[in-house]
């Protein structure tokens, strides 16, 4: 039975041999079990690839080392679109698979961006070489976004009863396993308050009062347009990344009535125009926010206008806080300090 | 090579060749790209294109003498002649093995009667095309017909182990079960066609043999021989189609595939050379690629607040 790998490099082959396989196989193996945790501009060349969006000849290259680091380059014609794509695409993937090391929390800053960047590009209709890729993004961010979110959600441990008597037992073994349940309700107790008291676990819980008051607010009578432009932005700076899986629901309720009104073009564009901030200093990433950064829209649904403003939203806010984030390391650098290898650049 | 070189290399850096040389590079550029085009593409060179564009693979499946490359064939003539179906031809690397396949149909080949040879398995199997919209609005799309010797399918219906590899069959976003009209009309030979082309269509459906039973779709072929033998002939095979259609849509779970009726390359006046075939373009070039899915590892469960409300 053929693997997934397979299955999908079918996209750009037609009847390959094993070793070519293999070999290919290997090469994005070495990617995606590389140790250092992908680099975010790398993520976003290959979600550019898997779309078949421009690259830079300097990103192209960076990929092609990336790939033909084994024995033997498996990628030698730069011409080679189709291939090179849908090996971005496996790289992509490949990382998404990964869900439960300390290098796959790692890889949450640039996986979340490319993720982001995937659902995005595919609601607004771009192609990704291979189906799969959406899907897989989809079902990572979702899980994600889960994840972080337990942390808020556990309830805290119920109080252990007192011990029953069982017959022929004594008064000593009773109250020894009261106090064997006591320290073991205090660990509960212990690894509850560690979940929900760290910053993580906090910001959780901040997020949900938040986003229940912004939802009994309620949406007055504002035009469809402006409204799920204003929900999208409020939302986006309510919630924490990985956005949460019940988004589109959120937004849903927000909107209430309006959602399924269709949205007006201009209106759009001039509640964008009035809303600059949103897309500067976003850096090279604006065709990956075809919305916000066009400013032209088909009619559409309220609501989908929403859940995709929000995604963009929250694309550009998280590459602006990353790209801050690197000229600031830059600029450590400059002054001596060591500067962090990036991914799969560095050593394995 | 000949003694007979000519002088030295010039003042103006000519390099000084022989009167073969000469002779040789008076052949236009054209020509020159004519000639390192080969037959057809083995894997490798259909995995090079691949490589680089997405290609919509078609095979067509049937018996020997089916009329699968003459359905080729009739497709590039056709084409040839100018846009067709509201498509035209924009190129192919295989022109020359389409050539080579159209010859023994053209009165240059001095044949008696129009012939097409069979394929043979030592053949290239791979034929390329590029077609494009009439009016140039869309891109220009890659073809790759799979020209594969009759005998493998024939194999295959009676459940032999291939004797090539057949993974190809996965990877084809199009796989005709082709009918031969001829043998189908006749009466002693409609059986054993009808017993071939459903053994057929149970293999292709077996498990990991194609992408998805959607790329299935009938062919049948020499239409005109089937209207020439009358009414009751092409009654008794609509209903033997209708037959393979619902065991095709019974063993993949309700997909009825399309069937094409096409008489490629008819002497009949009735029936102009490529009859049918502008249905098969649309079927390669509106129908979406079919991709093989793998869902991800725990995917996403649906949305906590639907699940809340429900």
């Amino acid at each position: 039975m053929p693997t997934p790998f397979e299955d999908r490099l079918r996209e750009a082959t037609i009847q390959p041999s094993r070793a070519r396989v293999e070999g290919l196989s290997a090469a994005i193996n070495r990617i995606v079990e590389a140790k250092r945790p992908p680099a975010v501009g790398d993520s976003i060349t290959r979600v550019r690839l898997a779309f078949h969006l421009p690259v830079g000849d300097e990103q192209l290259d960076g990929f092609l080392a990336q790939l033909n680091r084994g024995e033997t380059a498996v990628i030698e014609n730069r011409t080679d679109r189709q291939l090179i794509s849908l090996l971005a695409a496996c790289a992509l993937i490949g990382r998404f698979a990964k869900r439960d090391s300390l290098r796959a929390t790692a890889a949450i800053p640039a996986l979340t961006i490319a993720g982001l960047a995937i659902r995005i590009l595919d609601s607004s209709g771009a192609k990704a070489i291979h189906p799969d890729l959406v899907s897989s993004a989809s079902a990572w961010l979702d899980f994600q976004g889960r994840q972080l979110r337990e942390a808020g959600a556990q309830s805290p441990p119920r109080a252990p009863a007192r011990a029953t008597p069982a017959e022929n037992q004594s008064e000593v073994e009773l109250h020894g396993m009261d106090i064997s349940n006591l320290f073991s309700y205090s660990d509960d107790l212990a690894g509850w308050l560690e979940a929900s008291a760290g910053s993580t676990g906090v910001g959780v819980l901040r997020e949900q009062s938040l986003v229940l008051w912004w939802l009994n607010g309620g949406g007055g009578d504002t035009e469809p347009t402006n409204l799920a432009f204003q929900s999208a932005i409020d939302l986006a700076g309510l919630t924490l990344s990985p956005p949460p899986p019940s988004r589109s629901a959120f937004l849903q309720r927000r909107l209430g009535e309006k959602k399924d009104a269709e949205i007006d073009p201009e209106v759009f564009e001039e509640v964008r125009a009035a809303h600059p901030e949103l897309i500067q200093d976003a850096g090279n990433v604006g065709d990956l926010i075809p919305l916000l950064h066009k400013g032209k829209c088909e009619p559409m649904p309220a609501l989908a206008l929403a859940s995709s403003l929000y995604e963009e939203i929250v694309l550009v806010r998280l590459c602006r806080r990353v790209f801050e984030q690197e000229a600031r390391q830059a600029a450590e650098s400059d002054e001596g300090t060591s500067r962090p290898v990036s991914e799969e650049g560095g050593e394995e | 090579m000949s003694d007979e070189s000519f002088a030295p290399e010039g003042e103006n850096g000519e390099r000084n060749v022989s009167v073969d040389e000469a002779l040789e590079s008076t052949v236009s550029p054209t020509d020159q790209a004519a000639d390192r085009r080969p037959l057809a593409l083995d894997a490798e060179g259909a995995n090079q294109l691949a490589a680089a564009r997405r290609p919509t693979v078609l095979v067509l499946a049937g018996d020997v003498g089916s009329g699968k490359t003459s359905i080729y064939a009739a497709l590039y003539e056709r084409l040839g002649r100018g846009p067709f179906g509201g498509r035209r031809f924009a190129g192919s690397l295989t022109i020359p093995g389409f050539e080579k396949r159209c010859h023994g149909w053209r009165l240059a080949s001095n044949a008696p009667t129009p012939t097409m040879d069979h394929t043979q398995p030592s053949d290239l199997q791979w034929l390329h095309m590029r077609i494009r919209d009439e009016e140039c609005e869309n891109p220009i799309q890659d073809l790759l017909f799979g020209d594969y010797d009759g005998e493998i399918f024939k194999g295959l219906a009676r459940g032999e182990e291939p004797s090539v590899d057949m993974t190809f069959l996965r990877r084809a976003d199009h796989v005709g079960i082709g009918l031969d009209g001829d043998h189908l009309s006749d009466h002693s030979q409609r059986e054993a066609a009808l017993e071939n082309a459903r053994y057929l269509a149970a293999a292709l459906l077996e498990e990991d043999r194609v992408a998805d039973p959607s790329v299935l779709f009938l062919v049948l072929t020499k239409l005109d021989l089937v209207e020439a033998r009358g009414d009751e002939h092409r009654q008794a095979i609509e209903s033997a189609i209708h037959e393979i259609a619902e065991s095709v849509k019974e063993k993949s779970g309700g997909y009825e595939p399309p069937t094409l009726r096409l008489a490629a390359r008819s002497t009949s006046d009735r029936f102009p050379l490529g009859h049918g075939l502008n249905e098969l373009l649309d079927l390669l070039t509106e129908r979406p690629a079919v991709h093989v899915r793998n869902e991800p590892q725990a995917a996403s469960r649906g949305d906590s607040y639907t699940e809340f409300k429900a």
